[in-house]
């Protein structure tokens, strides 16, 4: 008896419990019997608990070195240090599967534990969609690609990780951005149980509201530590490359993004139903086909590692989710009707829909410049390849007056907002716009594109603080101190200055992004021990070079001494480690140092001994704000999500408010 | 508060000064900025364009790769023999293809991918538009047919000064208790 035996069984008993969990809620739902509905609950708790067994069964196999389980030989190798030997668990296809089967049953019973008070009628068909999702993911590990398949002669040593994946970033990425894709199903089983039940009204949104923000802050996370990773290991300058797979992760967090703002209308105003219902059956579709694109190999890509034989499956069970939202949706729509009607497009709303119209702008040319080769070696038959330079052309503009929106949005009033409000809200922020505008081209800044972004961010940026300076003023003025008037006005309202902080972090990662697009400066040369290259002022001395190996895995690093205006600052070891079977896939040791907000980003490209060394050195202006500014982002999220503690009205008027101020006037 | 009082005003003369301004400072620099770039940022541009040929969906401008290092030797060397980015391109493309091309180019079948995204865009701005205008009718006729529930207001409405003054009031305290700020803060509009 293996470990990895008691996994296959577990995987197996939780396809059982998945077909049950599905049919008894189906059966409970229609014929009304209230214990089929609570046993179908139950089972997910089942399912859970088998995935988790399954899961332990297959990290167990991995640290005894049970190399007679395919995807443990495959994977990991004696010399692998502990760490990344569990970590492999997630490695490989099979595995992350499992990881993935594992993470969206504790999200459903999650869901059945904190939704007992959600719409009785929706929950059964929440959990069989749940559970159909869960059933699909289920079939495909037991007999398509199973971790758990066991080799007829067991060899001595294993293949070893990826040393790409041999990363702190790598250890975190992929299962948070796998999260961040599964997360989405809870909102979409809620759309679909919405539209099966027929109960469209805003209670299914109120339901999932905090689901989504956290939704949203995974992705959110998974996405930035992609960046990260790919600018600290890869060694091309850069964070984000608008690669195939980069776009599929990101297409899903821009629609989701959009339902977040548009469900705030749906719920002030009661219009965009249907708009909600396709924005988030949308995203879980587009989180699909973004496995699905990492899976077939369909599209060149740097994570060409991923590519394997399960994409029919994963296209498969998209067009049948694609048919089954769509079917219900069109069924659905003569009850889609809103509840209340639009006012003026200059309010909130209008300001939100705009907001709507530029994110889904934005997912659409990703998509499309995405899928475009496949297209064009489907019609034409001719392969081709769509650059940076698409996305930056065509994305960039659209960025940008996202950002604008995001400035004005918040300040209009909804419904209709007057000319003076309009005057009297953002003539402030617009000379704070202007000075910029003026100031940056005076200073030398000779590209107006790159001032127009400043610009706008400016802009934004002033409104935001415009509005947290007023509102704290307001409080002070009844007595609160600056900054407890300050600290009162952003626990008062989490949601609304969690976006606040939310957008100063998007405008922050924006004015990083611009910095690092238009002022970059890179050099490639070959330095002789004791020569030196200089690169906007900075210039680097080549010392020589070390190689040390510890526990198999060979380190090399070229010391170079950094000096600026004749003095030596720094001392940098770029370098590489070659890890053992993976001779000729060394990894790189970027040296990023960081100057002021500009960062010094040196990559060793080759050496030929000891005597000389070839180099890729960039200076990226601004890039430490596009961390900072994501950093920003994710803690406004969860500023967002985190629990509101309620003081009852009763309580309220008690202890705050003296009685004899509560008398009407009137 | 005097900057405070102009602003008020209902004048056009500032907003206009500070367009005027921003106009021709941008005028200035974009045609200063018209002096010839260095040969590291014209390599860097037309790196860029072209598609690494030993890499997968990586530019010869960020691939680490040797072959895009030499390649980009090949074209700083060129461009300091004085030849135009264009012609550089054009090289590439006759010795490696016209797929190593990273921007498609804007004619035939593949000026399609540049042309769809505004289509779309257009339509979105369109079909935003024309809901609004048929939510704002269909608001007009409701109000109009007394239907609803909503009680029809007919008569004068407009409030005089006690009943705007008790109504400020009145506001104030529910927003304040709302908050849970300390009522009879100063008098401020």
């Amino acid at each position: 008896m293996h470990f990895s035996d008691l996994g296959m069984i577990a995987q197996m008993l939780a396809l059982v419990f998945t077909f049950y969990a599905i049919a008894s809620s189906v059966l409970g739902a229609v014929l009304k019997r209230p214990a089929l509905v609570v046993s179908g609950r139950r089972s997910v708790l089942v399912v859970a608990a088998l995935l988790v067994t399954a899961a332990i069964g297959l990290i167990a196999s991995f640290l005894e070195h049970d190399y007679g389980l395919r995807y443990v030989a495959e994977h990991s190798s004696n010399a692998m240090p502990w760490y990344y030997t569990a970590a492999a668990f997630y490695g490989g296809q099979e595995g992350s599967l499992l990881y993935w089967g594992m993470m969206l049953a504790i999200f459903s019973s999650l869901a059945v534990v904190l939704y007992r008070r959600a719409p009785a009628q929706l929950m059964p068909w929440v959990v069989t969609v749940l559970m159909a999702i869960e059933g699909f993911l289920l079939i495909v590990l037991n007999f398509v690609s199973s971790p758990f398949d066991r080799l007829t002669i067991v060899p001595v040593d294993g293949q070893g990780l990826n040393p790409l994946l041999q990363d702190p970033g790598m250890l975190v990425h992929p299962p948070m951005l796998l999260m961040g894709y599964m997360s989405w199903s809870l909102p979409f089983a809620f759309a679909i149980a919405a539209l099966v039940t027929g109960q469209l009204d805003s209670r299914w949104l109120r339901a999932i509201r905090r689901w989504t923000l956290a939704a949203w802050c995974i992705q959110t996370t998974g996405l930035l530590l992609g960046a990260w990773w790919a600018y600290h290991v890869l060694g091309w300058g850069g964070y984000w490359g608008w690669d195939p797979v980069e776009n599929a992760a990101l297409l899903p967090w821009l629609t989701a993004t959009a339902f977040l703002h548009s469900t705030m209308i749906q719920e002030r105003r009661g219009t965009l139903k249907v708009w909600n219902l396709s924005l988030i059956l949308l995203t879980f579709l587009l989180a699909i086909f973004g496995t699905f694109e990492v899976r077939s190999g369909i599209i060149q890509s740097v994570h060409s590692f991923a590519y394997s034989d399960i994409g029919p499956y994963f296209l498969g069970f998209l067009a049948l989710a694609l048919v089954v939202s769509i079917g219900l949706f069109v069924y659905r729509l003569p009850r889609l009707r809103p509840e209340h009607e639009f006012d003026s497009v200059v309010s909130r709303e209008g300001s939100f829909l705009a907001n709507n119209l530029l994110l889904t702008g934005i997912a659409f040319a990703t998509f499309w410049g995405t899928i475009f080769p496949i297209l064009s070696s489907v019609v034409r038959g001719q392969t081709m390849t769509v650059g940076t330079a698409f996305y930056q052309q065509v994305d960039g503009p659209l960025f940008l007056a996202l950002i604008f929106v995001m400035g004005v949005g918040p300040l209009l009033a909804w419904r209709r907002a007057s000319r003076e409000s309009l005057v009297r809200n953002f003539r402030w922020p617009a000379l704070v716009a202007a000075v910029v505008a003026v100031a940056l081209p005076i200073l030398g800044m000779r590209s107006l594109w790159a001032v127009a972004g400043f610009a706008i961010c400016a802009f934004s940026a002033a409104t935001i603080f415009f509005e947290v300076w007023r509102g704290t003023s307001v409080r002070h003025r009844h007595g609160e101190s600056y900054p407890k008037a300050l600290s009162m006005l952003l626990t008062r309202h989490r949601q609304r200055y969690g976006g606040y902080l939310v957008h100063l972090g998007l405008i922050l990662l924006a004015v990083g992004v611009i910095g690092s697009q238009f002022f970059q400066s890179q050099r490639d040369g070959l330095v002789e021990r004791g020569q030196s290259l200089t690169i906007n002022g900075y210039t680097l001395t080549y010392q020589g070079i070390t190689d040390v190996t510890i526990d198999n895995v060979e380190t090399i690093k070229a010391h170079f001494t950094v000096s600026r205006d004749g003095a030596v600052i720094e001392d940098i070891y770029p370098g590489e480690r070659i890890f053992p079977g993976f001779e000729d896939q060394p990894t790189s040791i970027v040296s990023i140092t960081d100057h002021g907000l500009t960062d010094l980003y040196v990559f060793l490209a080759g050496f030929d001994g000891t005597s000389s060394a070839t180099i890729r050195v960039f200076i990226n202006p601004l890039v430490p704000l596009v961390w900072l500014g994501g950093l920003l982002m994710l803690l406004g999220g969860i500023f967002c999500w985190w629990p509101l503690r309620r003081v009852s009205p009763g309580r309220l008027s008690e202890t705050k408010l003296p009685q004899k101020n509560v008398e009407v006037a009137v | 508060m005097r900057l405070h009082a102009v602003l008020r005003r209902p004048t056009f003369i500032i907003p206009v000064g500070i367009v005027l301004l921003i106009g021709v400072v941008w005028l200035v620099t974009a045609i200063s900025a018209a002096q010839p770039k260095s040969l590291d940022e014209r390599t860097l541009e037309v790196a860029r364009q072209i598609q690494c040929p030993v890499c997968n969906g990586e530019s010869v401008a960020d691939s680490p790769s040797l072959k895009a290092s030499e390649m980009r030797a090949v074209i700083r060397q060129q461009l300091a023999e004085g030849r135009s980015e264009q012609q550089v391109l054009a090289y590439f493309s006759d010795v490696y293809g016209s797929d190593i091309l990273e921007s498609p180019p804007q004619q035939g079948f593949t000026s399609l991918i540049w042309i769809m995204p505004v289509l779309m865009l257009l339509a979105g701005i369109v079909a935003i538009v024309t809901l609004a205008r048929e939510w704002q009718r269909q608001a007009r006729v409701a109000s109009a047919g007394n239907g609803d529930g909503v009680a029809e207001i007919t008569g004068d409405v407009t409030l005089s000064a006690e009943e705007r003054q008790a109504l400020t009031a009145l506001l104030r305290r529910e927003v304040a208790a709302d908050e849970g700020l300390p009522l009879g803060g100063r008098e401020d509009s």
